[in-house]
């Protein structure tokens, strides 16, 4: 019954003064040194996966097994690109009042506790549009799932397995599953609780 | 009703009147009337049967049981259908049966469901009899129930056995998957028809006894977990050796499926099922014409109809398409594994090889193909 909590703290300060262009791309000086490996999506697999209701996947590495898809996650943050606010590096985590009036008012941070992270535990200040890993390399949004899985070794080895997450699309062929975020939202990673779909009439 | 019945004494009365042995027995069940015959005792070969009925007595050379499934004589159910359909056909049984306002498609409707009416276990079907049962079928659902269906008979893929797996950690009890179940299969909406039951459980206790499906509050409840049961699709099914009649059986893929125009109704396997798995049609089942799911399968999720056995079938009409059954594509916190247990790289192997699992009342022996883990 734990719930999984993921560790991607996206918390983006507005308001701050650039003074280089950010890219969209991630590919560029500022992406990892060992980026991860890119895989074809054939076409006909980009259109079984529209059948759902998600973004055509990129192709990623594999984290402790074999090579697999992860959908896209750029695709789904809305503000994205960063760069469009923010054009300059930030140089201080901003107070939280500052982040709660500002763009990002949704969101609101139940993760691990301050005295575990910050906002730059898991965001770049140098480069907004990519993460930082602990060791300091710098990754794309789309590969969010290894920042994730620094602290959640144990259920990123599930994912990795097919034991945790979902798969997409079917169960033949290659392997799509949903990124971490998908499901979790990194800033507040537990699920929640609603009501259920139907009762059941049992006889 | 009757014809069922019909059905059933038939195939018990060829070995009552010596025309099947014992041994034969099973068999003759299995396959129904299909071998034909005219209730006499079987004649040595060379000799002449005494029936003399316009029927398919198969005579002497073709000893009931006997037959290859491929290979089939014209049979008796063939031919009755044959004569009194084209009876219907050429309005002679029409006109005298039906009034005179009787619209073409009511006509028309008939000499489908007299057809269908004779038609064989699916099983025992070549190819050309099931496409033609399949466009009546189709036909039928339009006339019906105006809806444009598209009826399969997708076979198995070779080198393909389903397994389910079912994390009971992750389960929140949301029932997502009940509903996208009931949508996927055309569940009866009348009786409220449902094939997955989610038990919601105190912590510390397994006994699926006393968890209650029947929750109504927001969840996950504080305290409690979730599991869910649906047909296991047990590689030792219980159902299949129960049933007289041979309308449900195990495909090679492992899915233990149904045929709904075999089913005669008398819920032997819903007893013998040890999960609960079955579900029976006290009534005709409907389902609103604009929530149809029109992508069916003829072992399925095609119309029920009103006193036979249905069940869950891992959705056949999408798992054989290489998708993922409904369930598991809905389910919104990655609780269900679905996949292909003789593939060493599919996910529902890595859970098998890497999780702890358990499967319910498993010393019973009927082997479900579904397992529960935790995380």
């Amino acid at each position: 019954m734990n719930v999984i909590r993921l560790s991607i703290l996206m918390i983006v300060v507005p308001g701050a003064v650039c003074l280089t262009a950010c890219r969209k791309d991630t590919s560029g000086p500022t992406a990892t040194a060992d980026p991860p490996v890119s895989f074809e999506v054939d076409p006909a697999e980009r259109n079984a996966l529209k059948t759902t209701p998600h973004d055509p996947v990129v192709g990623f590495d594999h984290v402790q097994s074999k090579p697999f898809f992860v959908t896209r996650r750029t695709a789904k943050i809305t503000q994205f690109p960063c760069a469009v606010c923010h054009e300059t590096p930030l140089t201080a985590p901003a107070p939280a009042e500052v982040v709660n009036r500002g763009m990002h008012v949704d969101i609101d941070l139940h993760h691990a506790d301050s005295a575990t992270m910050s906002c730059a535990t898991c965001h770049n200040y140098a480069d907004l549009s990519g993460l930082r890993l602990l060791g300091g390399d710098i990754i794309p949004f789309d590969a969010s799932y290894r920042l994730c899985s620094q602290c959640h070794f144990e259920q990123a080895q599930d994912w990795a397995g097919g034991a945790h997450g979902k798969r997409l699309a079917g169960w033949q062929g290659k392997r799509v599953v949903m990124n971490c975020a998908d499901c979790h939202n990194p800033h507040a990673p537990a699920l929640g609780s609603h009501w259920p779909v139907q009762k059941p009439e049992i006889p | 009703m009757n014809t069922e019945k019909t059905r059933f004494t038939f195939g018990d009365l060829m070995v009552r009147c010596g025309f099947a042995t014992a041994s034969e027995k099973t068999h003759t069940a299995r396959q129904g009337d299909t071998q034909g015959g005219c209730g006499n005792p079987r004649p040595q070969t060379g000799a002449s049967c005494s029936c003399s009925g316009g029927g398919a007595c198969n005579g002497g050379g073709n000893p009931p049981g006997g037959s290859s499934l491929t290979a089939k004589p014209v049979t008796r159910r063939q031919a009755i259908g044959a004569m009194v359909g084209g009876a219907l056909a050429t309005t002679a049984f029409a006109a005298s049966s039906l009034s005179p306002k009787t619209s073409d498609e009511e006509r028309e409707k008939t000499l489908l469901k007299w057809q269908e009416y004779f038609k064989d276990n699916f099983r025992l079907m070549s190819d050309r009899e099931k496409a033609e049962t399949i466009q009546r079928l189709e036909r039928l659902a339009y006339l019906d129930h105006a809806t444009d269906v598209k009826i399969k008979a997708t076979g198995a893929k070779p080198g393909v056995l389903f397994g389910y797996a079912f994390n009971i950690s992750k389960c929140k009890g949301y029932r997502s998957c009940v509903d996208a179940c009931i949508k996927e299969n055309n569940l009866d909406r009348k009786s409220g028809m449902q094939y997955i039951r989610i038990f919601e459980m105190e912590n510390g206790k397994m006994d699926i006894e006393s968890g209650n499906a029947e929750y109504d509050h927001p969840v996950p409840a504080e305290g409690h977990f979730y599991m869910g049961t649906q047909c296991f699709q047990c590689a030792n099914p219980p159902c299949v050796e129960v049933c007289p009649v041979g309308a449900t059986w195990q495909e090679p893929d492992g899915i233990v499926v149904v045929d709904y125009d075999w089913c005669i109704g008398c819920r032997y396997c819903e007893a013998a099922c040890p999960y609960w798995a079955r579900r029976f049609n006290w009534s005709e089942p409907e389902v609103p014409a604009g929530e149809v799911n029109a992508n069916q399968h003829y072992l399925g999720n095609r119309q029920r109809k009103k006193g036979v056995v249905e069940k869950c079938t891992f959705c056949v009409q999408r798992t054989r398409e290489g998708r993922l059954p409904a369930c598991a594509e809905a389910c919104p916190t990655g609780a269900r594994v679905f996949g292909n247990l003789l593939d060493p790289d599919s996910e529902i192997r890595y859970v098998l090889e890497h999780k702890q699992v358990f499967r319910l009342k498993e010393e019973l022996g009927c082997e479900p193909k579904f397992w529960y883990f935790m995380d």
